[in-house]
């Protein structure tokens, strides 16, 4: 079974790299820990603003398509959160778990040395669950969503003799996707008894209409030789709302997280700054 | 960069446009006396279910009682007149809890006869004191051992496919089972559903439910059925004669339970009427974070008839003084006559 898990999680990170080129591939990898400030509404559980603090674990794999072309990327991103939040009066506790993984492809423009631009669409799969253990038959409220997002990112470097210093600004926001949102008074209960008459009045269409958000990052990357410490801060703001219900999430948190180049079949010869830290 | 310039408005657009509706999805309420008020009222005629069953003018409510919540000085005070106003709804699903106390409906059972003596179903001419407990249920043999006795005081304690095993196997040459639900004042559905799925032969529409889909008093859902499936079973007590017991005081979980057993094949259900609570409840919380619970979701038996306000039994029986001071249990003896009579 763990054999059958890792062999899967690792189909799932390179099988982007089976359409490049066997040379100089090289593999960005980041993984980053933060900690920061939640708040959240949700209609269908509370009126009341809850916030308090939230932990995420981001994992992100990206690459070139093809080495010879360094224009197009494609970029796989894995976020898990988790939240413990009050209510302004303190006397009811929110917690929160949240999942997403997205696949995107970016493509890049140099304007000048040093400076990249890049711009994009990332298809998301999000799932999110909250539980308010003090409710009465609605104690949990679930978030799925499936988004296309798009985005961009700045991206700066500065390179000194044996050291560099990368500052990027990244940015983007649903753009079309699908959600679930049960009806006003419905309890899951009910949905779960009748699932199939029920699905088409919990599953809606999302765009700019009825899901607005921003995700905003801003990085910057100290670039040793043969290791790179990424500090960042990132703001996140996501409403949406269907059904006469409402929700939303602000995040803001700082986290602390590491880059790591995989220089895949090329052996050392690869080696020769080609990964998305530099370009 | 005169190509550039329209490009940045076209992506500037969107954000603008995020940020002049962020504060729509912030709650819209301070924290203080009148707006505390003003969000229970709100929250209960956007979202209670009951307003036309009850024939309750909740506009003319806010008139009476914000007046004299403008006047309280004091949180209990508050409450109070809170209190007062959810007590017009007379639903015992509607309660304001706070750290020092918690509002209840009055009246919907104090007016009708209990029918229940926990001493007189623990004597010895019952259960006694050698009954078995499984999950929720206390059970034993009764009437010479003849029949087998089930007391479930809770919905809200759980029973298991093992725990029924053993019911069965202790029941197995008994003539009948009296289901003791009396004072069971509800708890799960789930589990409404499991228990009586032992004594259904098929699966049976024995009800519908409905949910509020908007604020309006009648912004309801089409009706969806609910069922009793008893393939999700493995104890069939279907061919068995059950009596099953109930009072004022059977609520909420248990009056879905009646309902459902009112549909059973040989199912009798005996006492007096049942409490209601058809609306299953969910919550909500004020700005100064009281919880109040409230019917939101309305239920209805298999012929689309409220259940709210509770369900006649098959055999309307009461626990008579005479029989309570003879320690004799009215309701309990004449659902032994009626599985005895069933026996001859």
């Amino acid at each position: 079974m763990k054999k059958s898990l890792i062999i899967i999680l690792l189909i799932y990170i390179f099988l982007p790299l089976s359409s490049q080129e066997r040379d100089k591939i090289t593999l960005n990898n980041v993984w980053a820990f933060g900690v920061g400030k939640m708040e959240l509404y949700d209609s269908y559980l509370s009126p009341a603003l809850y916030s308090g603090l939230a932990y995420t674990w981001d994992a992100t794999h990206s690459a070139f398509y093809r080495c010879s072309n360094q224009r197009v990327s494609w970029r796989n991103h894995n976020h898990i959160g988790y939240s413990s939040t009050l209510n302004p009066a303190f006397s009811s506790a929110m917690d929160y778990l949240e999942l997403s993984i997205g696949y995107g492809s970016y493509y890049h423009f140099r304007p000048a040395k040093g400076l990249i631009f890049r711009v994009g669409g990332e298809l998301d799969l999000e799932g999110g669950i909250k539980y308010m253990a003090r409710n009465i038959n609605n104690i949990a409220s679930a978030d799925i969503a499936i988004n296309l997002s798009i985005g961009g990112a700045a991206r700066y470097v500065l390179n000194f003799k044996n050291f560099s210093l990368g500052f990027e600004y990244e940015i983007s926001t649903p753009a079309i996707g699908c959600m679930f949102v049960p009806q006003m008074g419905q309890s899951y209960y009910e949905i779960y008894l009748n699932m199939s008459s029920t699905l088409r009045h919990v599953v809606h269409f999302s765009s700019f209409n009825n899901k607005r958000g921003l995700d905003s990052n801003l990085m910057i990357d100290l670039m040793f030789n043969g290791f790179t410490l990424r500090l960042g801060g990132k703001y996140e703001y996501l409403e949406w709302h269907a059904n006469n219900l409402y929700f939303s999430r602000r995040l803001m948190n700082g986290y602390i997280g590491t880059v790591v180049d995989l220089h895949l079949f090329g052996g050392t010869q690869s080696r020769n700054r080609s990964s998305m830290s530099y370009l | 960069m005169k190509q550039i310039k329209p490009l940045l408005l076209y992506a500037l657009f969107p954000l603008l446009a995020l940020y002049g509706c962020e504060s729509r999805a912030l709650s819209e309420y301070n924290n203080d006396p009148m707006d505390n008020f003003d969000a229970l009222w709100e929250t209960l005629d956007t979202r209670y279910c009951y307003f036309e069953s009850r024939g309750i003018n909740w506009n003319e409510q806010y008139g009476t009682y914000a007046t004299r919540a403008k006047k309280c000085k004091t949180v209990i005070e508050l409450f109070y007149v809170m209190w007062d106003m959810l007590d017009v709804l007379n639903d015992g699903h509607v309660n304001l809890y706070t750290p020092f106390d918690v509002s209840r409906s009055s009246g919907w059972y104090e007016d009708y006869p209990s029918n229940f003596s926990e001493s007189l179903i623990y004597s010895d001419r019952y259960l006694g004191n050698d009954y078995r407990m499984s999950g929720g249920f206390h059970y034993g043999l009764i009437n010479n051992r003849e029949i087998g006795y089930i007391r479930y005081s809770s919905f809200s304690n759980g029973f298991s496919s093992a725990g029924l095993f053993y019911i069965d196997y202790m029941f197995s040459d008994c003539k009948g089972i009296i289901l003791d639900v009396r004072n069971n004042g509800g708890g799960q559905l789930d589990n409404s559903a499991a228990l009586a799925s032992c004594f259904f032969k098929e699966k049976t529409v024995t009800g519908y439910m409905r949910h509020k889909t908007g604020p309006g008093h009648n912004d309801f859902s089409a009706p969806t059925p609910t069922y009793v499936d008893p393939s999700t079973q493995r104890i069939d007590w279907s061919d068995k004669k059950v009596v099953v017991l109930c009072n004022r005081r059977s609520y909420s979980a248990t009056n879905d339970f009646i309902v459902k057993m009112l549909m059973a094949p040989n199912a009798v259900v005996m006492g007096g009427i049942t409490g209601g609570g058809g609306g299953m409840p969910l919550s909500s919380e004020l700005p100064n974070g009281w919880l109040v619970r409230f019917s939101a979701v309305p239920q209805y038996d298999a012929w689309m008839q409220e259940i709210e306000f509770g369900v006649e039994p098959q055999i309307l029986v009461n626990i008579t003084p005479e029989d309570l001071e003879k320690g004799v249990d009215t309701i309990i003896e004449a659902a032994i006559e009626e599985i005895k009579k069933e026996n001859i």
